[in-house]
């Protein structure tokens, strides 16, 4: 029986989750977020002095009162969040007793159900070998159930090159990058954290690799066969070979954690075995989301 | 480095199956996974941390290969030549008796099986080894002695002829111990099927013994019950495992005359065959019987067992002496004769006929019919027919030989002395074979009625007995003077001595010989048959055992090599640490 994309357990860990307002934005509409910009809204932000030209309904009488000299108030001007969500569509996403895609979906559920509900506008990409159809802004709570419909239509195929396929899609403005992906690509992965922070996104990778990548239970001789590429690798399997595995495993995790630093992204490493709630806890450590008080 | 035997290399076929069996277990499983990126990043750095890696996937069949190696070469018998300290001195000691007739096998018999493992010792020893060859039945005798020569040892060995004669290498394991004091270090290889005990010698027994069943005819007796009729009994012994029924053949001068049931015998058991009132066409002078078990066994020459019937009766000699014991040791040399004894003349005379008469010092007045040896004779009537009395007592002479056809032992140049002798002269045509000068001191003179032997001597009275040419001189003279057998023995049984004239043979094998020899009669032709030892050569079934006072081992089939070093043991180590190499790497990358 196939896996349940969405059940209640996920709905109920997210309703407690809120975007981090680590995130600063500039441009946009109005929305629910907090900008850089002074604006017309009633959450205060700061006192200057009145000078010509200033609205005189800002002035704060009050502080005139004390000090007999004109402040006025100055109010956070709120602004509409752009999340864009990039699902990795290829092949190799399809794997797993606890499933890659599944566990992919869920994610870029969970970061659109948050963005959402704090009224940001999502766009859900996936990224596929041709005709990456790039995602149109959704906002509203509304606006969810047609993204969950969206992402249970999705089919992982082919061998994705993340970069290109994200070059397709038009960035406009600041917003937040999120690339969930097993990153499993001969391609360097650069250009494109290079190129989303060109435009200045805040980027968020969340590489996604399931449990039989992590702890390969293999042996003898096996021909192993790339499920995107359909080419074959001959491995005689012993203990061995599975250490260096490891090892180039975590050597890989290093390298994208590196290159995650060095673009100012985050880093999400999580295996599917561990759920949600690793990525949850993954992103209030490193700020992206907390809890609603 | 060399080999006990190739034969164990045949395994070597062992090694690409075990590398087809790795070929076909590689067959590799197809397996999807989502990407071959790490995987090939892994490769790499295996690639770049280990070079061996590779060699490592298929150590585990490297290991099995030389396991396998090792045990082929354990089985081979690897040694190193001219190693050792030791000198390099084998003496083979082949036992060809009866016995080793027997098969081995269903090709070849236990001697040949002797000789093929000899001449593969032979081989692998390749020219750095001195050989002694020892072939032992009842005696020992030296084939070969102190050879290097691969080709001369392997051509002796070849060139032993079987015999059916009873074993005993007892005298072999003297002779080696003897042979052994000239070098400081030997081995002897004992190629027998019989247990021994080698004392303190330095030797291994090499077992050509193969457990066979095996019949025998031990004997067979016949006597004539009338006429022109025989009756006999034979006795066949069962040396098997198994109980035997079957039939024994008679034949009379290779004429098949009867055939008769054994019954049931069972192991270890004999039983007696009777062939009675045989009838005989004609009565011959004498007649060859054999006695033939009719079924096959593992050992052919004991199946016949031969005797003779019709040899003639003994010839009775009357020595008239009053006391001459050189005389009568050297009647009693013959064979076939009976000897009787009388003082003087008169007591002679009541007796009956004889074949010889020997008068000692005195000559009767009459000379008795037939044939007359007078020695040291006196004047009488009767000795006028054969001599003129010259002179009574002539001082000392040299006698020297007159060469006769039965003085041909005796050299010619062979003389002696005597104190006082009779001056003879003989009548006739007489055969003068000892003289003195001019005179005659033995002669023979034929009359019709038989011959007359004269020595004009007194044997005391001279150095002639103390001589060894005596016995032989007199055992001639007499021989001539009375018919007697050509053979001592007429029926034999291999490697017993028969006698011709005093002289020894031996047959070694079984069967029926024609015999010729000089007799005093001339040349003459008598039949000799030999039988098989049966008592200790026809048991098959007996285990062969080695004593070793050094070291109390029993049936020590291990042979060491002369100056070299065995090195079947590192093999086997070799093979048992590979071995655990493997299940520790087997564990470890599993």
């Amino acid at each position: 029986m196939e896996e349940k994309l969405f059940d209640g357990a996920f709905y109920a860990k997210l309703s407690k989750l809120r975007m981090s307002n680590r995130v600063k934005l500039t441009m946009g509409l109005s929305g629910g977020r907090k900008s850089t910009q002074k604006g017309n809204s009633v959450e205060f932000s700061d006192f200057r002095e009145y000078m010509l030209g200033d609205d005189i309904r800002k002035i704060d009488w009050n502080a005139y009162g004390r000090m007999n000299r004109l402040f006025v108030k100055l109010f956070q001007e709120e602004k509409e969040g752009n999340y864009r969500i990039y699902i990795d569509g290829s092949k190799s996403m399809d794997y797993g007793s606890s499933n890659k895609s599944i566990f992919a979906r869920r994610i870029a559920g969970m970061f659109a159900y948050v963005a959402l509900y704090n009224l940001d506008r999502v766009y859900l990409t996936q990224l596929r070998e041709r005709n990456t159809v790039p995602g149109k802004g959704k906002t509203g709570r509304q606006a969810f159930s047609k993204l969950l419909v969206e992402m249970e239509n999705m089919t992982f195929e082919g061998n994705t090159n993340l970069h290109e396929s994200i070059r397709k899609c038009p960035i406009s403005g600041r917003g937040v990058s999120i690339i969930i992906s097993d990153f499993f690509q001969e391609e360097d992965l650069e250009p494109m954290l290079r190129y989303l922070a060109y435009q200045k996104q805040e980027i968020i990778l969340v590489h996604v690799l399931a449990n039989e990548e992590v702890t390969p239970d293999l042996e003898g001789h096996l021909n192993l066969i790339d499920m995107e590429t359909q080419r074959d690798f001959r491995v005689s399997m012993s203990n061995q070979v599975l250490k260096v595995y490891d090892k180039t495993l975590k050597k890989f995790r290093g390298n994208m954690e590196k290159l995650a630093r060095k673009y100012r992204a985050h880093y999400l490493y999580v295996n599917t075995k561990d759920g949600l709630d690793k990525i949850i806890e993954l992103s209030k450590k490193s700020q992206i989301m907390d809890y609603k008080s | 480095m060399h080999f006990l035997s190739l034969l164990p290399f045949g395994l070597f076929i062992l090694v690409p199956g075990i590398i087809l069996l790795y070929i076909l277990k590689q067959k590799s499983q197809d397996k999807d996974i989502s990407s071959l990126y790490l995987w090939r990043e892994t490769y790499k750095n295996i690639e770049a941390s280990t070079p061996w890696e590779k060699l490592k996937n298929n150590l585990l069949m490297y290991i099995q290969i030389a396991v396998i190696i090792s045990i082929i070469l354990a089985l081979a018998g690897p040694y190193i030549a001219n190693m050792g300290k030791e000198s390099k001195n084998v003496i083979m000691v082949f036992d060809n008796s009866g016995s080793m007739n027997a098969l081995y096998n269903e090709k070849e018999s236990r001697l040949d099986a002797a000789k093929k493992k000899a001449v593969e010792y032979v081989e692998q020893w390749g020219g750095q080894v001195n050989v002694t060859l020892l072939c032992s039945n009842q005696n020992t005798r030296v084939v070969l002695s102190n050879n290097k020569d691969t080709r001369k040892i392997k051509e002796a060995i070849y060139s032993l002829d079987s015999t059916d004669v009873e074993g005993d290498l007892n005298g072999s394991v003297s002779m080696v111990k003897s042979m052994a004091e000239q070098w400081d270090s030997y081995e002897a290889l004992f190629f027998t099927d019989s247990s021994l005990n080698l004392g303190k010698i330095n030797g291994n027994l090499v077992d050509v013994s193969s457990q066979k069943d095996n019949a025998s005819i031990d004997y067979i007796s016949c006597e004539y019950t009338k006429e022109n009729e025989i009756s006999g009994v034979a006795k066949v012994t069962n040396h098997g495992r198994e109980n035997i029924n079957g039939d024994i053949n008679l034949y009379v001068n290779d004429k098949i005359v009867k055939i008769e049931k054994t019954g049931e015998i069972k192991p270890g058991e004999n039983a007696n065959v009777y062939f009675e009132n045989i009838p005989l066409k004609n009565k011959e002078e004498s007649i060859v019987i054999c006695a033939e078990w009719n079924e096959k066994d593992a050992l052919e020459a004991d199946n016949r067992s031969y005797t003779q019937l019709g040899v003639g009766e003994k010839t009775k000699v009357l020595l008239i002496s009053e006391q001459n014991i050189f005389l009568e040791k050297a009647i009693l040399t013959m064979e076939q004769v009976d000897l009787y004894k009388a003082n003087s003349i008169e007591a002679a005379n009541e007796t009956g006929n004889y074949d010889l008469y020997i008068y000692d010092g005195v000559t009767p007045d009459t000379l008795p019919e037939g044939n007359v040896v007078l020695i040291n004779p006196t004047e009488t009537e009767g000795s006028k027919e054969i001599f003129s009395y010259k002179e009574e007592n002539k001082e000392g002479a040299v006698v020297n030989i007159n060469p006769q056809s039965y003085t041909r032992l005796i050299d010619n140049d062979f003389s002696f002395g005597v104190g006082k002798y009779k001056v003879l002269k003989p009548r006739g045509n007489a055969e003068i074979f000892l003289k003195s000068k001019k005179d005659s001191l033995g002669f023979i003179v034929e009359r019709k009625k038989g011959k007359v032997g004269v020595i004009a001597f007194d044997i005391h009275n001279s150095d002639f007995p103390l001589q060894t040419e005596y016995p032989i001189l007199m055992n001639q003279l007499l021989g001539q003077m009375i018919k007697t057998e050509l053979l001592s023995e007429k029926v034999i049984t291999a490697g017993e001595n028969y006698e011709i004239n005093q002289v020894s043979y031996t047959k070694e094998k079984v069967g029926v010989y024609s015999v010729s020899g000089e007799s005093v009669e001339g040349t003459k032709e008598e039949t000799l048959v030999v039988n098989f030892p049966t008592g200790k050569e026809s048991d098959l079934i007996n285990e062969v055992v080695q004593s070793n006072e050094k070291n109390k081992k029993e049936q020590n089939n291990s042979i060491g090599i002369i100056g070299t070093i065995n090195i079947k043991p590192y093999f086997i180590w070799i093979a048992f640490i590979l071995v655990g190499i493997e299940w520790i790497a087997y564990l470890k990358w599993k």
